[in-house]
């Protein structure tokens, strides 16, 4: 696998799971706790 | 009178879960990883990522706040946002995501008769002697299949079957128990399936595909209006599905941060999904041609035929090719159960007891499904008249907001979120109207250029004409029905009702 494909690669799904990953942070900090 | 207390979802991470499960479904297997790879790759992603902001993740949020706020169904969140004039809308969402559900169960059936199938070792032939006549294995399985009505038939009655079940128990104990497994075991496979595709040799040129941005393509219109239409179809955005989620969220559930998870892991799982199927096919494909011919036969030929095939050639098959299609299952029938809870809770308005509304529900699933599990051309035609129509659904959402105040809306989201959304709200609500005539008017462009003699001719499968008239027949009764769904759908508390008369929204401004 040639350098360009892992940079893609890692520039999709990182930012992707970033993302993903920094809002359910926030989502479980503020209230993913039980009612 | 004391009203009974309304079920509700356990917890924050329930709702997103439950919403996840509802975004993901087989599109994100059968249709993300083709068109990702045929419009830029990496460029698709981005202008991919454009649209959520745009598009999806505001329709999210609208229908977030109508749900919770009005703790109605569709009909009765409209005739709360809108008015009592335009309940219809609410009426014409839920008839629109109705005609989804009812083939969505016969292609939930099909994935499960397919994992049944791998699951016990039919799926793995002895592949020398299969592929060397002019029709494939995977072809004459598919051909057998689709043509034997028991078995369409029987497939679809067992997704009906087991959804009704599920959504007979409830929130708490039905949906929200059955979702939570679900969600976490499709995404396991997904990870496991894509992690053991990018170690297989020669998937780096499917890869290529999915990831390396062709740059050149985003000053392509086709490349936006692809992008839109998978970020409007694949969230769920405006099917009305995460309105009726969220009537069961706990009070002042935070919109805007929940909304944003939904769109972003809907990607991403796609992401994860174009990874196994691309590096997989392009891995096993014995020629790039037949992996690109894989890509182009639509999602019954890349799933159940190419898929089948290629599959059967791998080392593990008889491990991977269950998984596959177990995977595929799971995420048609999450989506399959949001559906058919949209329905039941529209009912459950009406006065029906939640058992009573999912065993009615599941009679008529079942009963409207059969056209469409006897006729693959009648799915079809279903697939295209509801698939475009629910752009209608989501400019219906955006105009319920833009009646209701888009900066009171968004004042209310901003309350109750963890994050401000400040003017970009307010922005994009008042573009949506603008996309929506772009994407629209595309799809209804290349239905009349691909069908220059027909595209009149409603009995066509994928022509205009037959989209007017079906839309037309579900507008002219949701019109003549207004004044008794707004009479009959029940009040929530946004409702005031005047004395003498008919309940109407509540206008807080004097508006």
């Amino acid at each position: 696998m040639d350098g360009e494909l892992v940079f893609w690669i890692c520039f999709f799904v990182g930012g992707y799971s970033l993302a993903v990953g920094a809002l359910l942070r926030i989502a479980l900090k503020n209230g993913g706790s039980e009612d | 009178m004391a009203q009974p207390q309304q079920e509700q979802w356990s917890g924050r991470l329930a709702i997103i879960i439950a919403a996840v499960s509802m975004a993901v479904g087989t599109g994100n297997i059968w249709r993300f990883p083709r068109v990702a790879a045929e419009w830029g790759g990496g460029a698709f992603l981005v202008a991919v990522t454009i649209a959520l902001v745009i598009w999806a993740i505001p329709l999210l949020m609208c229908e977030f706040l109508m749900g919770s706020r009005s703790r109605l169904g569709n009909i009765g969140a409209f005739r709360d946002f809108m008015g009592r004039k335009h309940t219809w809308a609410g009426g014409f969402m839920v008839a629109v995501t109705l005609g989804i559900m009812f083939y969505y169960s016969v292609v939930a059936g099909w994935c499960i008769r397919y994992f049944a199938i791998a699951a016990t070792g039919g799926l793995t032939p002895d592949v020398s002697t299969a592929a060397a006549g002019a029709t494939t294995f995977g072809q004459v399985q598919w051909e057998a299949f689709i043509n034997n009505p028991v078995e369409t038939v029987g497939y679809h009655a067992a997704a009906v079957l087991f959804t009704t079940f599920v959504v007979f128990q409830g929130i708490k104990g039905g949906l929200e128990r059955v979702l939570k497994v679900f969600l976490v075991a499709l995404l396991a496979i997904i990870v496991l399936l894509a992690a053991r595709a990018v170690m297989l040799p020669g998937s780096a040129a499917g890869l290529r595909f999915l990831f390396v941005p062709d740059w050149s393509q985003l000053a392509h219109s086709r490349v936006w209006l692809e992008a839109f239409t998978q970020a409007a179809w694949s969230t769920g955005a405006g099917w009305g599905l995460m309105m009726v989620y969220a009537v069961y969220a706990r009070k002042n559930e935070e919109i805007s941060v929940n909304s944003g998870i939904v769109a972003f892991s809907d990607v991403l799982v796609g992401i994860f999904a174009a990874t196994l199927v691309l590096g997989t096919l392009f891995a096993v494909a014995p020629t790039p041609d037949i992996a690109q011919q894989a890509l182009d036969a639509g999602h019954v030929g890349l799933t159940f035929i190419y898929i089948v095939d290629l599959i059967a050639t791998m080392p593990g098959a008889w491990i991977i090719s269950p998984l596959f299609f177990l995977a595929l299952a799971l995420a048609g029938v999450s989506s399959f159960i949001a559906m058919f809870e949209l329905a039941t809770t529209n009912l459950m308005n009406f006065g029906f007891m939640r058992r009573h509304a999912a065993v009615l529900v599941g009679i008529v699933a079942f009963a409207f499904g059969i056209p469409s599990a006897l006729s693959i051309e009648f799915l079809n035609n279903q697939d295209w008249v509801w698939g475009v129509g629910l752009l209608i659904s989501g400019l219906l959402t955006a105009l319920a907001i833009l009646k209701y105040g888009v900066n009171r809306a968004a004042a209310e989201i901003d309350a109750s979120s963890d994050i401000r959304i400040g003017a970009w709200f307010a922005l994009t609500i008042r573009a949506i109207p603008v996309v929506f005539l772009v994407l629209f008017g595309w799809w209804i462009y290349q239905s009349v250029r691909d069908n220059p003699d027909t595209w009149w001719n409603p009995m066509v499968t994928y022509s205009t004409g037959t989209m007017i008239l079906q839309w037309g027949i579900v507008l002219v009764l949701v019109l003549a029905l207004n004044r008794f769904l707004a009479d009959r759908v029940k009040d929530g508390p946004m409702t005031i009702v005047h004395e003498g008369g008919p309940s109407n929204r509540r206008d807080d401004n004097g508006r």
